[in-house]
């Protein structure tokens, strides 16, 4: 195309990107911001030829053609406003448009209800909704305080709040009314309450319905009944009303008209109550990612553990619940802590032995308790510094998946590959706090290595390590 | 025929026959009411046809068939079996249009030919032979005791998701039962659980309807509890209620279903995707696609699948017929070898082996099936002796020792239990469809004794309900093929029963509008609303 001279734009929109932009957005011309300077006047101008009626169309429209669009058009006309739906052929677009019938289904009905519904051995779907005077209470406390969907499993119990043989918490969002829930159980029955957490107390608000969750794969129950199938006697449709003839009535009656009865109850089967065969032990294998440091290997054997002399650091006592396992003399002893579970029940963690004693309180982010097992989130802090981890305790093919899938996936969760296995600064801390150091801190701990490490004690270093970094990551120098 | 009892197992072949209720009396011409009448056109005559060749011979087979009451009801409808007369007229006046069209096309005129006698004898099938009534003609199959039909809910809901509302799932089976009574005359054995949508607790409606047997999918019997002793291939009989569960064989499904694997696939069959009514210009088709000019398929296709590729070869009909042939000896060589397989693996246990399928598979997505399908029948009973062709309820007569388990939930969606009915697409239905559900019930506890015009009303919104439940319309929505029907259909139902709920509590009942509703949905036209009661 020849060049043409600027002179057929008005003055004000001779020049410059700006002005040309502007009356683009005028005119309305799309996607004007991302033209280049000579596809905006391209554009203006084909829009002032058309605003003038001057545009010629782009192709030719041949005869054939032009009959056929015309003969369309009509049809189509005829069919959106023809008087009567009777008089044409409608199809279902005017079903789907026809609105004599106010098709709108509430938003909210207002009565407080929280039901549950099972998707698959993984997920179910929860529903709720508030009355006003709930909906005051939720919005009184929420964002001010967390709101949970509490899901408790009660299989083979009759639920009364505090009955459940586990329960786990999910952060929801009350006013969200809906929610995908993952559950770690399958094939259990289970149920699931609306509330918040005040002051260490669950209030709960709604609880819902019970629901049984498929079991994932095959039952470990091998246990062989067998039964007879007995066919049910088919009742006879009931003969016409009218008989045929008194006299066969009154004799043979009887043959002919069989009253209806009701099908009898099913035979009685063998009254089956499951016996849980034990649940088979999983075998120990070697962990395959969690492997402990080669000069730090976990012996199979009590006996094999080698007595380690009682540090010359002073072992404060750790506040919260932890406490420190006294053993009668002769026996291991040292560096076994035992955590006092909620649920009452005590187990022993060896590794955590092995750290030294001069790190800050643990903080339980997450407890998983479990009829099949249970793991430990611990975070534990040497201000600034933070870790975090995942403790598994039973050693489960739950939990090892648990813990796989937690490190290996952590990519998926914001941050959480950041948190895992590194030491790093809490979120608070900033550069006025380092001011402001807290009980318990000094300056070493600003280095790399946790206290003590470069005093040379021998417990805390065995033979042969060298003066390099240790890796408290666990997930070797090569990852 | 003899009783030959040296065979090592069994094999059960069930069709699964359902649609949704579409029925517009108030348009003339609508396209949801054409799946109807391409699954009669190409399903259930094409079936009948075999069945009656076969019985014709002499050829005792074995067979169940599920057929759902909504099915049942269109089948059985005056208006839309009007309709489907004027469809067929046009696909018959299509197809002579075709013939000369196509008369100078060595490829296609003898297809064009085909097309022609088929579907002037499906004309007189269906008016003459049948009388325009198909589920009589079933029903004589079932009487030649060749066939065996069985029920399924109602509705088509998906029992699963109402298991809060027992209630609910009983009305859905009940009122299924007493259809299949009113229709068939006797009891039925045994249902097919919509989607085989099975939960722990659903057999005890099950048996309270006298019904002895269902079926779940393959997982269902694989994760019973406690572990059954013979896997899929036997059934398992459910404690305290004693119904017995089939599970579906997935080798001898994925031989028949699968895209890549599977049969229909073959190159020599015809390809659905090639219809006329998508090849042909506008101004030649336009009377028989949809009247606003839209193209829908027409029944008419002369192309065969050829392979993964745009050109499609013509369809040639011998070739199709010596593949179906091939294609039965596979089918019954692979059950012979599964069945002797299994048979030694059970020490004196006889394995069946259940193959359940979507009758619309035969004729309508596989035009080659229902010829395959009697080519199995007849390989099975005259070409081997290792299995015999029974069914569900026969086996457990002759094989009652079962052992006793409860299935796991499960069904045959998509990864197998609830996700393809609930997820984020549909999940905002439920809400809706359970506050129905317990309006419904507070309804047919409150109303113990209403005069006429009440009564019509309750029926009317447990019919409202029934079809508001139906699993069809989550099903259409997640699969995204005609949402905005599917939705609209779902709205309608709730927004019609919530006027009547209305209606009823204020004792206002609009008597006009409520002939209107009477007319416009009348499904089940004895359904009494006590049904929803929690006693009986």
């Amino acid at each position: 195309m020849k060049r043409r001279r600027k002179k057929y734009l008005p003055r004000h929109a001779r020049s410059g990107m700006k002005a040309l932009k502007k009356l683009a957005s005028q005119y309305g011309i799309k996607n004007y911001l991302n033209k280049s300077p000579s596809a905006l006047k391209r554009a203006i101008h084909r829009h002032e030829q058309r605003l003038r009626g001057e545009l010629r169309p782009a192709r030719q429209i041949v005869d054939s053609q032009q009959a056929a669009i015309t003969a369309y058009r009509e049809r189509r006309l005829r069919f959106l406003f023809s008087p009567s739906r009777f008089v044409h052929a409608g199809t279902h677009e005017e079903y789907i448009l026809e609105k004599d019938e106010e098709l709108k289904l509430p938003l909210i009905y207002g009565e407080n209800e929280l039901v549950a519904m099972p998707i698959d051995p993984v997920h179910f779907y929860v529903y709720w909704d508030f009355n006003e005077e709930m909906l005051s209470r939720v919005q009184a406390n929420f964002p001010r305080v967390p709101f949970f969907l509490r899901v408790y499993d009660i299989t083979e119990v009759i639920f009364d709040g505090s009955n459940a043989h586990a329960f786990w918490d999910i952060t929801c969002h009350p006013l969200a009314r809906e929610w995908y829930v993952d559950t770690p159980v399958s094939g259990r029955h289970v149920c699931v309450e609306l509330g918040y957490t005040l002051n260490g107390r669950f209030h709960a608000l709604l609880r819902s319905n019970t629901i049984a969750i498929p079991p994932e794969t095959v039952s470990p129950v091998l246990y062989d009944v067998f039964d007879t199938f007995v066919p049910t006697t088919t009742p006879m449709i009931l003969a016409p009303a009218t008989p045929i003839s008194e006299a066969v009535t009154h004799q043979v009656g009887h043959l002919f008209f069989q009253p209806y009865e009701p099908p009898p109850e099913p035979m009685p089967v063998a009254i089956y109550t499951p016996v849980p065969q034990a649940v088979p032990q999983p075998v120990k294998q070697p962990h395959p990612i969690r492997s402990f440091p080669m000069w730090q290997t976990i012996p199979e054997k009590e006996d094999e553990w080698i007595s380690i002399p009682e540090p010359e650091v002073e072992m404060k006592p750790i506040p919260g619940i932890l406490r420190r396992f006294q053993t009668a003399p002769g026996e291991f002893a040292n560096g076994w802590f035992v955590w006092q579970l909620p649920a009452g029940e005590e187990t022993v963690v060896r590794w955590m032995a092995q750290l030294p004693g001069e790190v800050g309180p643990f903080f339980f982010h997450e407890t998983i308790s479990t009829p099949h097992d249970r793991a430990l989130i611990v975070s534990l802090g040497v201000w600034p510094w933070q870790w975090e981890e995942y403790v598994p305790l039973g050693a489960s093919d739950w939990t090892i998946r648990r813990f796989l899938g937690a490190s290996l996936f952590s990519w998926y969760r914001p941050g959480a590959s950041e948190r895992m296995g590194k030491w790093r600064r809490p979120v608070g801390a900033s550069e006025r706090m380092l001011r402001f150091q807290p009980p318990g801190g000094s300056e070493s701990l600003w280095r790399f290595q946790p206290p003590g490490a470069s005093e040379n004690l021998s417990w805390m270093r065995p033979v042969g390590a060298s003066e390099r970094r240790l890796n408290w990551s666990a997930r070797g120098w090569w990852l | 025929m003899v009783v030959v009892s040296n065979h090592l197992g069994y094999h059960a072949i069930v069709l699964h026959a359902h649609l949704p209720y579409v029925r517009h009396p108030e348009y003339d011409y609508f396209l949801e009411e054409h799946w109807l009448y391409e699954a009669i056109t190409e399903t259930y005559v094409p079936l009948l046809t075999i069945f009656e060749d076969l019985l014709n011979q002499g050829v005792a087979f074995s067979m169940t068939m599920t057929m759902s009451p909504t099915l049942i009801s269109m089948l059985m409808d005056p208006l839309l079996q009007d309709r489907y007369s004027v469809y067929l007229n046009r696909l018959i006046e299509l197809s002579e249009k075709e013939v000369i069209r196509t008369e100078h096309d060595a490829h296609l005129a003898p297809l064009a030919h085909y097309y022609e006698r088929r579907f002037k004898a499906t004309h007189v099938l269906f008016h003459d032979r049948y009388q325009r009534n198909l589920v009589k003609a079933f029903k004589h199959f079932q009487d030649a005791g060749v066939l065996e039909i069985i029920t399924c809910g109602a509705t088509h809901g998906f029992l699963p998701l109402m298991q809060m509302y027992p209630s609910a799932v009983k009305a859905q089976i009940e009122v299924a039962v007493q259809h299949y009574k009113s229709v068939f005359d006797r009891q039925p054995h045994g249902i097919w659980l919509p989607e085989c949508g099975y939960y722990p607790g659903l057999d005890r409606f099950l048996a309270k309807a006298g019904l002895e047997f269902f079926f779940t999918d393959t997982h269902g019997i694989i994760n019973a509890s406690p572990r059954p002793l013979y896997g899929a291939f036997a059934p398992i009989l459910c404690p305290r209620s004693g119904v017995a569960a089939f599970c579906r064989d997935r080798s001898s499904s994925e031989q028949v279903w699968s895209s890549e694997e599977g049969y229909p696939g073959d190159p020599y069959y015809r390809e659905y995707y090639r219809d006329i009514g998508y090849d042909l210009p506008q101004d030649y088709i336009q009377d028989y696609v949809q009247p606003d000019g839209t193209r829908k398929n027409t029944g008419i296709k002369y192309y065969r699948v050829t392979g993964k590729t745009d050109k499609k070869k013509p369809y040639d009909r011998a070739m199709a017929q010596q593949r179906s042939v091939l294609h039965a000896d596979h089918f019954v060589g692979c059950r012979i070898e599964q069945v002797t397989r299994l048979a030694h693996m059970f020490e004196g246990k006889k394995p069946i082996v259940v193959s359940p399928y979507d009758a619309e598979l035969y004729g309508h997505w596989w035009f080659e099936g229902p010829d395959w399908l009697s080519l199995v029948l007849r390989k099975a009973i005259y070409d081997q002796d290792t299995y015999k062709l029974t069914t569900p309820y026969q086996y457990l007569l002759e094989n009652p020792e079962n052992q006793v388990a409860t299935p796991s939930a499960s069904s045959w969606g998509a990864q197998g239990y609830n996700n393809f009915w609930l997820n984020p697409t549909n999940d905002k239905m439920y809400r809706h469809l359970h506050k129905i559900t317990q309006k419904m019930i507070q309804m047919a506890h409150l109303f113990q004794n209403p005069y006429s015009l009440q009564k019509r009303a309750l029926n009317q919104a447990g019919r409202e309900l029934l079809l508001a439940q139906s699993s069809d319309w989550a099903f259409i929505i997640k699969t995204g093929t005609m949402v905005e029907y599917a939705d609209k259909r779902f709205k309608t139902h709730v927004h019609r029963f919530n006027q009547l709920y209305d209606m009823i509590m204020a004792s206002e009942i609009d008597e006009t509008w409520l002939k209107k509703v009477e007319y416009l949905d009348n499904l089940f036209p004895e359904l009494d609303y006590r049904v929803y009661r929690e006693d009986g």
